[in-house]
């Protein structure tokens, strides 16, 4: 059975059983109420037409009683009948409407006297004994009961004895009709289905119908119920059953009554006021309907709870089972990876002293140790003392970090065997159901170190031979210069001492000497300024090119001869002023020096590319043939005779390694027919850092 | 050690100046002596070939018989030097404190501003360049001659 099911029947159950015992309870109350109710108001009503009876037929005594007394003197003094007997008699019909005859008799029953011309007979009565003796001193009317009669339906009769001085001198029989009693008891009847009806006794004990309300089981006279049938209420009340008939009652039609029984004495009579069951309890029907349906919508109503709530259970259970199930699943992987992870991981509960709850099988054998000599150690015991600070000081950032952020620190940790070893510690803290705790990932740093300290050696030793190389570049050329200064000296001083005295060839000897002295001087003063670009250097700036131009211009173009045009404006670069200064001198000089025409015009412009500044230098000079474009950036070379050109080789490759050491760049541009044309790169100012030198 | 007095019988004038010239390149030595006479500027001349023996020579050594300089005296260095450079030379001149207030300039070769930027942070008087040509020698000298002329010079060690 499903759970849907099982939470219908949950709810079913207890609402159906709470209704029912209620409805029951409630129903079994109002049916009694209901028809303790309906059955008061038919012995009321059966009373008050019996107690109607009882009056009328006292009247009806106390009128023969009155009649008789009347009589007793109108008798002769021999007891014989007068004729003023027989005119009282006339005189009684007058009396009261309901009399229809009176009529005197003997002790025998024979007629004396009668209102009825044509009236003889006897009347008997087997239960008084003969007519109007009397039995006591007190003389009580007697009513002859109800005789059925063909030809006078409903009447009766009440006979007296009529006495005088204790001599009996006959009997007064005054004949009512039925009438008159049996409207009294006709008017009046409850409900749709309540009736009133009166019977009497016929000579064979059946009843006989007087009246009935509704006139539903026949006329007078027909027979209502024989003797034999002695459940039927009209039998039970002519036997003088004064009852309630309530339960398992039913009426000469079959129908199921309610029913109260009375026996009226005066007249013989049996009564019966009745009511359908059905209708005296329909107000209990009325509730016992609304409870079924009250109940039929709270069943409905938990049928459908118990679905809908049986529903959500299933789904929540099933939600839970599975949630619970993943969370499960992943926590088994959470542990498997971490486990198995070939990074050394540990845990740290949240405690002050951060102890250790897990430790990998990378973490073990980092530290050289098993997990239960690690278990419920503090994290602290494992990190060199030194670095306690760094380490509360990072898990405190971390702690604060939240999920996700990881936090590193460089720390020493101790193995178990008592050596240490470099760590980085990557702390992740994370939340479970147990509470906070902190994931320490550990990485060795002995391989990194290592490798570190080595680079960092390499890059001193790198840095030693740079400077090695320059300091010898510059001693170098510092100590070839001093003997050449030297040699040419002496060859000053020969010429001053002893020039006088000496043939002309020596003289010319001794100035190409120190023409070659000078040139020799002048490429190690190449040599010593090539060396030293990138070294000496200021920091880089922005310099403004035109106004530097300007100045080398006026310094180290010849006025006259030569001619410097600056086309546009020129930018602004960002480098070492000196550095840009050494290029565009070099840059300038060279033209200068290879021009080989009396005049000449060196043109500068410049344009921006990108992040860069271009300065464009252009010459009309002999200009560089391609094919030695590369060549011309080389050390040492010169494309002429130095006894041509005084140049010492170094000018272009300075200008290159100046540029290059701070970003910048030169090239040589292609030219048709005359004139170099060379192109300077510079970085411009703004976003970009600074370049730094390399040496 | 040479030493040479009233060159070419020119007056000697109201300061008999010595030149203490430290320089291991002979040339240069001579160099130097030879604008000295050419521009008149009057005054002994001492030379040592480097640091070490500037030293002794402005402290005197009597074991070895040497003499210390007679004051008042100005020292020109070169830096490049064997044995003793120009720079170290100015360290233990500074550090001596009978000698820490002489007068030096120093001519030399070297235009690297390290160089000249050291010899300043030792207080030099001034720091003149060789840079070859054969009249270097005739300006230096020349102001060598008006600069002892002009400027007192100390002549006691005031302790």
């Amino acid at each position: 059975m499903n759970l849907r099911a099982r939470t219908t029947l949950a709810i079913l159950g207890p609402v159906l059983l709470c209704t029912g015992i209620f409805g029951t309870f409630a129903y079994v109350q109002v049916r009694e109420s209901v028809l303790a109710a309906a059955v008061g108001e038919l012995e009321a009503i059966a009373d008050l037409r019996v107690r109607q009876v009882a009056r009328l037929m006292s009247t009806y005594r106390g009128v023969t009683a009155a009649g008789a007394q009347a009589l007793e003197s109108r008798f002769a003094p021999d007891g014989s009948v007068t004729p003023e007997v027989t005119a009282y008699l006339e005189e009684l019909l007058h009396l009261e409407e309901a009399i229809s005859a009176a009529h005197v008799f003997d002790s025998t029953g024979t007629v004396l006297a009668s209102t009825l011309p044509d009236f003889v007979g006897t009347v008997g009565n087997e239960r008084m004994g003969p007519y109007g003796m009397p039995d006591s001193d007190v003389y009580t009317p007697w009513v002859r009961p109800f005789v059925f009669d063909e030809a006078n339906p409903g009447r009766t009769a009440v006979l007296m004895p009529i006495v005088r001085d204790g001599r009996f001198l006959g009997t007064l029989g005054v004949r009512f009709q039925a009438a008159p009693l049996l409207i009294a008891i006709e008017t009046g009847t409850f409900g749709d289905t309540g009736e009133l009806l009166l019977a009497t006794s016929d000579d064979d004990g059946n009843a006989r119908f007087l009246t009935n309300v509704k006139q539903r089981a026949g006329a007078m006279g027909e027979i209502l119920a024989t003797a034999a049938d002695v459940d039927v209420p009209m039998i039970r009340a002519l036997n003088g059953e004064n009852a309630v008939h309530v339960d398992d009652m039913r009426d000469y039609a079959g129908n199921e009554v309610i029913a109260v029984t009375r026996f009226i004495p005066d007249v013989e009579w049996g009564l019966v006021a009745g009511l359908d069951l059905a209708e005296a309890l329909a107000p209990a029907t009325r509730l016992r309907d609304v409870l079924i349906l009250l109940a039929t919508a709270l069943a409905t109503l938990s049928i459908v709870a118990g679905y809908y709530l049986g529903g959500r259970l299933t789904r929540a259970s099933t939600l839970a089972g599975r949630e619970a199930e993943a969370r499960n699943r992943a926590e088994r992987r959470f542990v498997h990876m971490l486990a198995t992870s070939p990074t050394p991981v540990i845990a740290v509960d949240s405690s002050e002293g951060h102890a250790i709850t897990l430790a990998n099988r990378e973490a073990q054998r980092l530290l050289k140790t098993d997990e239960e000599a690690l278990a419920g150690h503090l994290l602290a015991e494992l990190i060199h003392p030194e670095d306690h600070g760094l380490l509360y000081e990072h898990l405190e950032i971390a702690a604060k970090g939240g999920e996700g952020r990881t936090t590193r620190v460089d720390v020493r940790a101790h193995r178990v065997d008592g050596s240490s070893v470099d760590v980085e510690l990557a702390f992740t803290p994370l939340e479970d159901e147990s509470g906070p705790m902190m994931l320490a990932s550990l990485i060795d740093l002995t391989h990194r170190k290592e490798a570190e300290r080595a680079l960092e050696e390499r890059a001193q030793a790198l840095a030693r031979s740079n400077r090695e190389l320059d300091r010898f570049a510059y001693v170098a050329s510092h100590d070839l210069r001093a003997p050449l200064r030297g040699i040419d000296q002496l060859a000053g001083f020969i010429e001053e001492d002893a020039g006088h005295v000496l043939p002309e060839e020596s003289k010319s000897d001794l100035a190409l000497l120190r023409g070659r002295v000078s040139r020799l001087d002048q490429l190690l003063a190449g040599l010593l300024e090539y060396a030293r670009v990138g070294r000496t250097e200021s920091e880089p700036g922005e310099v403004d090119v035109a106004e530097l131009m300007a100045e080398i211009a006026d310094l180290y173009v010849p006025e006259g001869r030569f001619r410097v045009e600056v086309d546009g404006v020129l930018p602004t670069v960002f480098a070492p002023r000196t550095a840009v200064a050494l290029c565009l001198r070099n840059l300038v000089m060279n033209s200068v020096k290879h021009h080989d025409r009396d005049e000449g015009v060196i043109r500068v412009s410049g344009t921006t590319r990108g992040r860069h500044a271009v300065i464009i230098i252009e010459d009309d000079g002999p200009g560089i043939p391609d094919a030695y474009a590369t060549k011309a950036f080389e050390l040492f070379q010169t494309l002429r005779p130095r006894d041509e050109v005084e140049g010492s080789g170094l000018g272009l490759p300075i200008v290159k390694k100046a540029a290059e050491a701070h970003g910048g760049e030169v090239r040589l541009l292609a030219t048709e027919g005359r004139g170099a044309r060379f192109e300077l790169r510079w970085p411009r100012p703004g976003r970009h850092s600074s370049p730094r030198d390399a040496a | 050690m040479t030493a040479l007095n009233g060159l070419d019988g020119r007056p000697t004038p109201s300061q008999d100046v010595t030149f203490l010239v430290v320089d291991d390149d002979q040339v240069d030595r001579r160099a130097f002596v030879r604008a000295m006479r050419r521009q008149g500027v009057p005054g002994r001349v001492v030379v040592a070939r480097d640091g070490h023996e500037a030293l002794q020579r402005l402290r005197g050594n009597e074991e070895q018989g040497i003499e210390a300089i007679e004051r008042p005296f100005v020292v020109l260095l070169d830096l490049n030097m064997p044995r003793m450079g120009g720079l170290e030379f100015l360290e233990r001149l500074r550090a001596d404190p009978r000698l820490r207030r002489t007068i030096v300039f120093v001519l030399t070769t070297s235009d690297d501003p390290e160089d000249q930027a050291a010899a300043y942070d030792r207080n030099v008087a001034g720091y003149l360049l060789k840079t070859g040509a054969s009249d270097d020698y005739e300006a230096a000298v020349r102001l060598l001659g008006q600069y002892v002329d002009v400027v007192r010079l100390p002549t006691e060690w005031e302790l």
